[in-house]
């Protein structure tokens, strides 16, 4: 029975640590951006969902997450798992007292040792998520978001040119997210989202969903 | 270190100032360039430096046969019972303890025997000491140039036999798995066999599933006897009771149920090797966990017979 835990918690460990960064659609953030001069770190705690082998599986998923100020309506950021990265920008549209409206591009890469039914060693992710921001006191922000994301996984052999078992697949997906400022240099945000991937060349697949809280600090940049 | 500084700084405005004479690049360029060749050759071997493997695609081949039983294995009559077993022998590379543990009780007259990690000599070596009819088709040629591939060994003749290529080649190396199905006459009943030796875990789960239901697939409507036989990597947790209900969903028993654990690793055992079963009725099972030249254990099944 022990060893039995044992070999479970080995397995469980190291696909922690390596695996599910690709299959993550959490981005974890509001529509309004971070203040030019300003810099965002971030620790977040997800749970994913997601189809392995004809089951759902879920997975924790720790993630680093940063965003810079660089404009006075853009910033740009990312989030970082253990051999993943993804960058992105983000550009604030409208801006009312109560409401904000931004749209996220985004670009990461992937890199899992083993295959899932969709997700490869080699994991590219292009899309973009709009968001919504929805400010119902000074504390409490509401944040609905929706994505688009394609995405290629391949093995490790497309390098030398064999693309045998790539996938292609394209990714709609919502979130909902609620965020609540502690103090003015300290969020915690929660949020949880679907998405929907359509394998390009195999059709739809189940649904993978995520579902986390956020610990999130801001401070002014040196000068 | 500070004099070391100050060669390389020296070596490097030397560089810098012949590039420059050259009309060549930029000031800085170089100094980029002198770190990025260990990163760049790292990563380009990274990328690029899994060998592709060779694989055996022809539809029908190669195939190695051979019928080494003698009057003392022929039986003429129907048989009370027949035994199936299933062994990966490790790259065949110790073939005389395999004979050696296929011959003694509980293994020794097997009916069938799958395996699988073999090369043609061992296993014509193993039908002759054992005096058996085979058919092996290797699936691809292993890091040490020998082949690699799976085999159904037999008391009884085998009347047909082809190879199925199974879908999902490894991302590293493109490695093919194959698995290798026979039908045997035994005692004027024919029985659908298959030797299987599906991907290693690097390979995910839904994608051994898809190699499972291939053999599944490829053998339906070919008789009411069947029986599947061999590794099917289920390491990973979860991948055992997915696999098991992909053969009872299609109507397999899991013949080989409760033996336990058929593989000692560095994490423990694992259970890995089976014999799933249509049109039989098991009636014992085991592992023979003495050493018998592999990291993988012999699992044998006693099937009533007649079907």
């Amino acid at each position: 029975m022990m060893r039995g835990f044992g070999i479970r918690a080995l397995w469980v460990g190291g696909t922690l640590v390596l695996a599910p960064g690709c299959l993550s659609g959490a981005r974890n953030i509001g529509a309004a951006t971070t203040p030019v001069g300003t810099t965002e770190v971030g620790v977040s705690l997800n749970a994913l969902a997601f189809e392995r082998g004809r089951d759902q599986a879920y997975l924790p998923s720790p993630e680093l997450t940063f965003r810079k100020g660089a404009g006075e309506n853009w910033d740009w950021g990312g989030r970082l798992t253990l051999l993943g990265l993804e960058l992105g920008t983000r550009h604030r549209l409208i801006e009312q007292s109560r409401w904000t409206w931004s749209v996220a591009p985004s670009a990461g890469i992937w890199y899992v040792p083993v295959t899932n039914n969709y997700t490869e060693p080699v994991n590219l992710r292009l899309g973009a998520q709009t968001l919504l921001d929805y400010r119902l006191s000074r504390a409490w922000t509401l944040t609905g978001g929706a994505s688009l994301t394609g995405a290629f996984a391949g093995p490790l052999t497309a390098f030398q040119g064999r693309f045998n078992g790539s996938n292609l697949l394209l990714s709609p997906g919502g979130s909902l997210g609620i965020g609540f400022r502690l103090s003015p240099s300290f969020e915690v945000r929660a949020e949880g989202g679907l998405e929907f991937p359509l394998d390009l060349r195999g059709g739809s697949r189940p649904p993978s969903g995520h579902a986390g809280l956020t610990f999130r600090w801001s401070r002014a940049d040196r000068r | 270190m500070h004099g070391s500084l100050k060669c390389n700084d020296a070596r490097a405005a030397a560089a810098e100032a012949s590039g420059a004479r050259e009309g060549g690049w930029q000031p800085g360029y170089l100094q980029r360039l002198r770190i990025a060749p260990p990163w760049a050759l790292l990563l380009l071997t990274f990328l690029t430096g899994c060998p592709l493997a060779e694989n055996y695609t022809d539809e029908a081949g190669p195939r190695y046969s051979d019928d080494h039983r003698h009057p003392g294995t022929i039986s003429s009559e129907a048989p009370a019972s027949i035994t199936v077993v299933t062994f990966n022998l490790s790259f065949a590379e110790q073939v005389t303890e395999a004979i050696t543990a296929l011959s003694r009780p509980p293994l020794a007259g097997a009916d069938v025997i799958a395996m699988q990690e073999m090369d043609a000599a061992s296993v014509d070596r193993i039908a002759s000491e054992l005096g058996l009819a085979y058919v092996y088709y290797p699936a691809s040629v292993q890091v040490d140039d020998d082949d690699f591939g799976n085999a159904l060994l037999s008391r009884w003749p085998i009347v047909a036999d082809r190879k199925v290529h199974l879908p999902h080649d490894d991302p590293y190396h493109q490695r093919r798995r194959i698995a290798v199905l026979a039908t045997l006459d035994i005692g004027g009943t024919l029985v659908q066999t298959a030797s299987v030796h599906n991907a290693t875990p690097i390979v995910g789960l839904g994608g051994r599933l898809d190699q499972a239901e291939t053999i599944i697939d490829a053998m339906e409507g070919t008789g009411p006897v069947q029986v599947i036989a061999g590794d099917f990597n289920t390491s990973d947790p979860g991948s055992l009771r997915q696999m098991v209900r992909l053969f009872s969903e299609r109507d397999f028993q899991w013949a080989s149920e409760g033996v336990g654990d058929t593989v000692d690793s560095v994490i423990g055992g694992l259970p890995l090797d089976f014999v799933f079963a249509q049109g039989l009725a098991p009636l014992e099972r085991g592992v023979d966990r003495r050493p018998a030249g592999s990291d993988h254990h012999p699992v044998w099944v006693r099937f009533a017979w007649p079907p």
